[in-house]
């Protein structure tokens, strides 16, 4: 888990949902830092055999990180920036064909 | 020393593995030979379909042979799976070729007709669906426009290839017999003592009874050795893997099938590149093309693996299985269909190898059939 | 359709892959990277930094790198960021090669007569049990966190682990003022015997020794826990991490609560876009890693000499001996497309120091005890979640590579593909059935070496 060292400057504020939450997010940052610093975990269940997971390279190796974003499934959420109204979700299931037609 | 075996099968694939399980619970001692870690292995790259509807065109006994064992699957593959505690995702609920033109459905018409014709008085049972047919057996996925028609079979199914021969090797090693692996065969030869020597790359020696030589690619430089003929060719297959889904396609649709573990597999070219099994982006993107025109939500899944695989394939599609005259007891297996013909290469070859009793027209799969003058290949 | 050529292609911009470029500038030269700004891993988001104040964080090399990627910004290379190489197709067909890469959303291709492979290298991964549990995370995690975006780990938190990464992430938590709460020392101390004979020729690159001793001496400033020698280390939680505990040489036992388990073992050569083009790699020993086999100081491949290794991927030297591996790379590359010319010295003599601590280091920081031989529950690979047990299983029942290991187990399979468990995946292997590693064959990889989807595939222009 992360927390932030300095509070995020108004103009590089973003504001986007996760679950059922919105949280806040510095502008240009990847969606898995944000919602590490808004502790939300986990961000997804591995397929097999449904444990909890949380991002652990940040750097696009291990595919740890991987959530619902905008409706697509299975995103790596560390290699994927944050913007204003984006819609996150952790990915508790295997990715589905139904989930993207909803989004 | 030399190892001894009462019969050395060369190749641990598909088919090496479904012949030597089948030849150790008729009670044979039997020692597998396979490659190393690196070898071509077409067993790898496998696409996992039970399937009669396409299979037996133009000799009408390997029609029979693949519906014969379609139907032996179920007991074939619940024996096996109960034997290694091992789920092999098989089911055989039905099959479909997806039409998605004018064009492919005048094929599937055609293919049925001439498969009909061919039977005569025996059953070949696939007819063509709509696409409400399609999709009310396939209710749960949205389909594209361009799906007009389907060729449809209640025989066929599918299997998860891996687990399939991980299981045929643990059950047979369960029931005595020895796996040896890092072992490439170069020779074979009789001894003076009336059986064979075999040599491996490695300078050993392995003395057998009878030899079954199963080693997919390998197959036509030893069976040259032997006296026989093995006019196989390399035939490139390339195959997408989808990450996992939720479980949404019942039936296997050719080209289309979700595993038991979710992954959807999609596939699959047939190219003319020799032994040239990497895979490329240009037959990938066709592949992926073809995908989302039948299903379109496929568009955001992603695709988590692709593969070549080298299909081994005779001239006229159909298995060659021979014993050879020059050295009595030397038998050669082969064919594009390691999955499909798994339960009769387990059931059925054991009895042929061991006791030379074969079925009615077995004779049929002899390679001589392509020195007929009459002989045309019939494409595949 | 029109093609997309460049002379040369590199594939990262980290050190190597930056220095190469603007050594060989005079070409038409095109460098991929998949992060957001130029950097690499090493310098990553230096620009940010910079712009935020926050060097002083990161220590002089660090600065280096800001003036560094301001060359590389003004050389007027073409330089695509969030461009992911997914495989390369014509590696063997005498000369050149298409890269196949992800960008925009769409599947594109790029031919190049002479490739670059940069892509440096990551961190060893480390199977310990719990270690698939929210919290725990990579030491590098932390350290990219706190460069990108000003973040620092959730207290109490625990940093485990050994080598100069872990040093020097120690330093920089503390000089952002948040120390970590318990420091676990995964090293060995008697290793450093066999350290000292290497000691003489450390001495040439004086002044990572120094950063380094200076670093370890302080290590323990500060922390209110520091433990040396420990030897096992488990993550315990339900949904989440929530305590560890160790346990050290001398039989020691500690626990402690933790939000945050920051685990580091060294790194090793990112080699997958290597094996998605059959290169021949080698497990040295001495690394405890794969590595390219390389024919010449430049870097060129032993069997295509147009396609190229350089820094960190080729095997580990650090950023010093990248500049100066990327340099030579770029020289050559250009050279042999007839531009420039080729005076090694200054980078032979550069890359000479910065390569003359690793003995020292390769022989201090052997892969940590605590990772050798895990449990048989201990999972290895976590996308499908093989254990250690199940893979020595497999082994006995005919599984006798890692690739076969994949088509009995999945193991590798999954969407990370194998770098998380392919070399503890081979250790395995080796391991039950008593082969050497090097015989043992690497796990095999194609393309798509990083997932893309079907409607991405399909917008590749057909050659």
């Amino acid at each position: 888990m992360l927390v932030r060292r300095t509070k995020i400057e108004p103009d590089q504020l973003i504001t986007f949902q996760v679950n059922d939450q919105f949280i806040t997010a510095r502008s240009g940052e990847s969606v898995a830092f944000a919602v590490l610093a808004a502790g939300v975990m986990p961000t997804r269940n591995n397929p097999v055999s449904g444990s909890p997971r949380a991002p652990y390279c940040l750097m696009g190796i291990c595919f740890e990180c991987l959530m619902t974003i905008d409706g697509v499934d299975n995103r790596q959420s560390c290699m994927t920036p944050v913007a204003e109204g984006m819609v996150v979700h952790s990915q508790y299931n295997k990715a589905s064909l139904e989930r993207l037609d909803d989004d | 020393m030399a190892q001894t075996a009462e019969v050395l099968v060369i190749g641990g694939g598909m088919v090496g593995a479904a012949v030597g399980l089948g030849l150790v619970r008729k009670g044979a001692k039997v020692l597998i030979v396979d490659e190393d870690d690196n070898a071509l292995r077409t067993a790898r790259g496998n696409f996992g379909l039970v399937w009669t509807q396409t299979k037996g065109l133009g000799l009408q006994r390997y029609q029979e042979w693949t519906r014969e064992s379609a139907a032996l699957y179920s007991d074939f593959a619940g024996l096996l799976a109960e034997e290694t505690s091992l789920s092999l995702g098989h089911q055989q609920l039905g099959g479909l070729t997806i039409c998605t033109t004018e064009e492919e459905i005048s094929l599937s018409e055609t293919l049925i007709e001439q498969m009909k014709a061919q039977a005569g008085n025996l059953p070949y049972e696939a007819e063509m669906i709509d696409r409400q047919s399609i999709q009310s057996l396939i209710p749960g996925v949205r389909f594209g426009d361009s799906v007009q028609a389907a060729a449809y079979s209640k025989h066929d199914g599918h299997v998860n290839p891996l687990k399939l021969l991980r299981a045929m090797l643990k059950s047979y090693q369960l029931h005595g017999g020895k796996y040896q692996i890092n072992s490439k065969v170069t020779d074979i030869k009789p001894t003076s003592a009336g059986n064979y020597e075999i040599q491996i790359a490695d300078k050993t020696t392995i003395h057998a009874e009878k030899v079954v030589i199963a080693c997919g690619h390998g197959i036509p430089a030893l069976a040259e050795k032997c006296g026989m003929k093995c006019p196989t060719r390399p035939q490139r297959g390339q195959v997408l893997v989808t990450e996992r889904l939720d479980q949404i396609l019942p039936l296997p649709m050719g080209s289309i099938r979700q595993t038991d573990e979710g992954s959807i597999l999609l596939g699959v070219s047939h190219e003319e590149v020799g032994f040239n099994d990497k895979n490329t982006a240009n037959v990938a993107g066709n592949i992926a093309a073809r995908a989302v025109r039948i299903l379109p939500d496929l568009e955001q899944v992603n695709i988590v693996r692709a593969w070549g695989a080298l299909r081994i394939m005779p001239p006229d599609g159909c298995p060659i299985y021979d014993e050879s005259e020059k050295y009595p007891g030397v038998f050669m297996v082969t064919n594009h269909s390691g999955v499909t013909l798994a339960a009769v290469h387990s059931m059925r070859l054991p009895e042929w190898i061991l006791d030379r009793r074969m079925a009615i027209g077995f004779e049929e799969f002899s390679s001589l059939r392509f020195e007929k003058t009459d002989y045309a290949s019939t494409p595949h | 359709m029109t093609i997309d050529n460049a002379d040369i292609a590199i594939v990262g911009a980290g050190p190597a892959g930056m220095a190469a470029a603007i050594e060989a500038k005079s070409s038409k030269v095109v460098v991929l990277d998949d992060q957001a700004m130029p950097g690499g891993q090493i310098w990553r988001s230096v620009e940010d930094v910079a712009a935020r104040n926050d060097l002083h964080i990161f220590g002089k090399d660090y600065y280096r790198g800001l003036r560094f990627v301001q060359q590389f910004r003004a050389s007027g290379i073409q330089y695509r960021q969030r461009a992911r190489v997914i495989g390369i197709e014509d590696w063997d067909t005498g000369s050149g090669s298409d890269l196949i890469y992800l960008h925009d959303g769409k599947v594109k291709r790029l031919s190049a007569k002479r490739l670059i492979i940069a892509t440096g290298s990551y961190e060893r991964p480390t199977p310990f049990p719990g270690w698939t549990l929210p919290g725990v995370m990579s030491a590098g995690a932390a350290q990219i966190a706190l460069k990108t975006t000003n973040m620092v780990p959730k207290r109490p938190f625990i940093l485990a682990g050994q080598g100069p990464l872990f040093l020097l992430l120690a330093s920089q938590l503390k000089a952002a003022e948040v120390p970590p709460d318990v420091i676990l020392q995964l090293d060995d101390p008697k290793r450093i015997k066999q350290a000292l004979l290497h000691l003489p020729a450390a001495l040439t690159g004086t002044q990572d020794l120094l950063k380094g001793l200076f670093w370890r001496l302080k290590i323990t400033r500060g922390i209110k826990t520091s433990v040396g020698n420990v030897i096992n280390i488990e993550a315990h939680g339900e949904k989440q991490l929530e305590r560890i505990s160790w346990k050290t040489q001398n039989g020691a036992v500690g626990e402690c609560s933790a939000s945050t388990l920051l685990i580091h073992d060294g790194v090793v050569p990112n080699t997958q876009l290597l094996r998605a083009m059959r290169a021949p790699i080698w497990y040295d020993n001495k690394e405890a890693a794969w590595r390219p086999s390389l024919a010449s100081i430049a870097g060129q491949m032993s069997d295509r000499p147009w396609i190229y290794a350089a820094g960190d991927v080729s095997g580990i030297g650090g950023w010093r001996a990248a500049i100066a591996m990327g340099a030579l790379a770029g020289a050559s590359a250009n050279y042999t497309l007839g531009n420039g010319s080729i005076t090694n010295s200054e980078e032979m003599r550069s890359l000479g120091r910065g390569k003359a601590i690793r003995p020292f280091l390769n022989a201090l920081y052997p892969p940590a005890r605590a990772f050798h031989k895990p449990a048989n529950s201990t999972i290895i690979c976590r996308c499908e979640e093989i254990s250690a047990g199940e893979i020595r299983k497999a082994v006995r029942e005919g599984a006798q590579g890692p690739n076969q290991m994949k088509a009995f187990l999945r193991c590798g399979m999954g969407p990370c593909q194998g770098r998380m468990c392919a070399d503890k995946t081979v250790e395995l292997i080796t391991e039950s059935n008593g082969a050497a590693i090097n015989e043992v064959l690497p796990m095999r990889v194609r393309m798509p070496i990083s997932p893309v989807t079907l409607g991405e595939m399909t917008t590749l222009d057909k050659k």
